[in-house]
């Protein structure tokens, strides 16, 4: 845990160092003190907000997968295979589309994030299956109504200036982010983050059966809808921050779990470093290979999709 | 003074009853083991006993309280139960499964603390799995993984252990280990009900022995009472005969094969 720390800190200062204009780490030591010139001080004040905002997106993403993993004990559940992440972009798509501010974008997000996990949940009753696939299939088929959601609001949108919003929060990019995003949505992120790595205990014993949990003395819908509550609060900040981004909320809690064992109390805070670690390479990959930043996901897709199926074939068990 | 008992409890699901009359009674370091053959209702006596059915008709004093007024949290610090099969899927060792069953002890926000994990260290010694702390759960082997489960619920510090067919998927020496060590349980005062299907072990560990025979009738007694040829014929409907083991010194239940 403390070598994952130390590594996301050097990956801090070399994160600061790349971009278009590439600078030394006399460079970033000086900014830390106040003794760089303006010019680089105002980069690297730009770079620093938002490698905040990726490190806050990065561990809440994963926290948030590791938390809807353990809560449906269910190795392939994730923000975006439950259709959260879809449903919270709908969200944020209606407000923009009617021009409303930040905190209502929010708000909005953080609402149809939670329809969606209920509307999945209600199929997944109704599919009367205890395999964990009924689950996935659930959050397939309503990210997939999600999906057409979002694509009516992308076709009434105004082509001028919504729709490019819109978009926006489909690709995924923390091209945008600037101070005032990370001040309205970074406490929602570090409430979420503190909420679950303090309650991680509790994950453990809501991954048993219902009537273990409930004879062991724990309300397992109270917990469990607690849980659900702040994995989406988590996801639909997140989607305000950035857009959506896939693979992270999916794969992380899988490498955590394959470094510290499967014990909540490690994991997640592990899960939490290393998501804030992949989403910083990402990010910082995305905004310096290209003269234009290339959207998140693409990247996350690249790192993410390998790094799963070797995860997979290294399993002895059964993922869902 | 009796730990649990009923009066006149039934449960039934929608119009269907299940199970009816059950007047049981366990007292304190007491073994009930309850036999019936399948689908009888034995499971939903247990789940009814153990709290998880909460709309059940007549009366669950436990102790001095009916079970109904009795918040979940408080239950699980005087009951504990562990449900059929073995094939509890978990990624946590034994140690950190172990010290699951101290959860409702704690608020949502804290973290097990040094009473915790000395109790859980007492249990590896009382379920004889020490030397297994650190082995995942999953990798267990099917009677391993049954003594975790019990101690998981011995974890809870329970007055009552209810157990359903405990011994019903391993093998011979790993049912006599949970046998024997449900004896030692109970010798250290804690009451345990049990279900089974097999009378040979209502004889080896039971104090009493309750028959389901169908949804009305619960018969409950002194093992040697009630376990007779006559009523297990009855109760299986298949002729079963007894014959006195003068090395075990008790009755063996059977059935001839002709």
């Amino acid at each position: 845990m403390l070598l994952a720390g130390l590594l996301l800190v050097v990956l801090i200062i070399i994160s600061m160092m790349m971009g278009r204009y590439n600078l030394s780490v006399s460079d970033v030591f000086k900014y830390f003190t106040g003794s760089a010139s303006s010019s680089t001080q105002l980069i690297l004040k730009l770079r620093f907000i938002r490698i905040i905002a990726v490190i806050l997106v990065g561990a809440g993403l994963s926290m948030a997968g590791a938390t809807f993993q353990a809560v449906f004990n269910n190795g392939l559940a994730s923000p975006n295979i439950l259709g959260v992440a879809t449903g919270s972009s709908v969200g944020a798509a209606f407000a923009i589309l009617y021009g409303m501010p930040i905190y209502v974008i929010e708000i909005s997000a953080f609402v149809m994030g939670l329809i969606t996990v209920f509307l999945t949940l209600l199929i997944d009753k109704f599919l009367h299956s205890n395999s964990g696939i009924s689950l996935i299939l659930a959050g397939i088929i309503i990210a997939g109504l999600m999906q057409s959601i979002l694509g009516s609001i992308k076709y009434i949108a105004d082509p001028e200036d919504q729709l490019q919003s819109i978009v926006y929060w489909e690709l995924g990019s923390f091209m945008k982010v600037d101070l005032n995003a990370l001040i309205s949505v970074g406490p929602i992120l570090v409430i979420g983050i503190v909420f679950l790595i303090l309650a991680r205990w509790r994950l453990n014993v809501l991954s048993l059966d219902v009537a273990t949990v409930k004879t062991i003395g724990i309300n397992p819908k109270l917990n469990r809808n607690l849980m659900i509550l702040f994995a989406t609060l988590l996801t639909a900040a997140s989607v305000c921050l950035c857009g959506v981004i896939g693979w992270i909320g999916l794969v992380v809690p899988h490498i955590s779990r394959s470094i510290v064992g499967g014990d909540n109390r490690v994991s997640v805070p592990m899960t939490g470093i290393v998501g804030a670690i992949l989403l910083v390479i990402a990010d910082t990959l995305a905004r310096s290979i290209s003269v234009n930043d290339i959207p998140l996901s693409i990247v996350t897709g690249f790192i993410g999709v390998p790094i799963f199926i070797f995860i997979l074939l290294r399993r002895k068990s059964s993922i869902v | 003074m009796s730990e649990i008992y009923t009066e006149n409890l039934s449960f039934a699901y929608q119009t269907e009853k299940i199970i009816g009359n059950v007047d049981l009674k366990v007292d304190n370091g007491q073994i009930l083991v309850i036999l019936g053959p399948n689908g009888i209702g034995k499971s939903t006596l247990l789940s009814c006993l153990s709290g998880l059915h909460g709309n059940y008709q007549g009366k669950i004093q436990l102790e001095d309280e009916e079970l109904k007024s009795i918040s979940s949290r408080e239950l699980s610090h005087s009951l504990a139960f562990v449900s059929q099969g073995v094939n509890a899927k978990s990624n946590l060792t034994l140690y950190d499964y172990l010290l699951l069953g101290r959860s409702s002890f704690h608020s949502i926000f804290s973290q097990p603390d040094k009473k915790d994990r000395k109790k859980v260290e007492a249990v590896l010694e009382q379920i004889g799995l020490s030397q297994y702390r650190a082995k995942s759960v999953s990798d267990m082997s099917g009677g391993q993984r049954q003594l975790t489960q019990i101690g998981r619920a011995l974890v809870q510090e329970p007055k009552l252990l209810i157990m359903d067919e405990p011994t019903s998927a391993l093998d011979y020496k790993n049912q006599i280990l949970v046998l024997k060590l449900i004896k030692a349980l109970s010798q250290i005062d804690i009451s345990i009900i049990i279900s089974t299907h097999d009378p040979n072990q209502a004889m080896m560990v039971g104090d009493q022995v309750g028959l389901l025979i169908n949804n009305q009738t619960y018969l409950q007694g002194e093992t040697e009472e009630v376990l007779t040829e006559q009523n297990l014929t009855d109760l299986y409907k298949t002729p079963i005969v007894s014959t006195y083991n003068s090395k075990l010194k008790r009755d063996i239940f059977g059935t001839k094969m002709e």
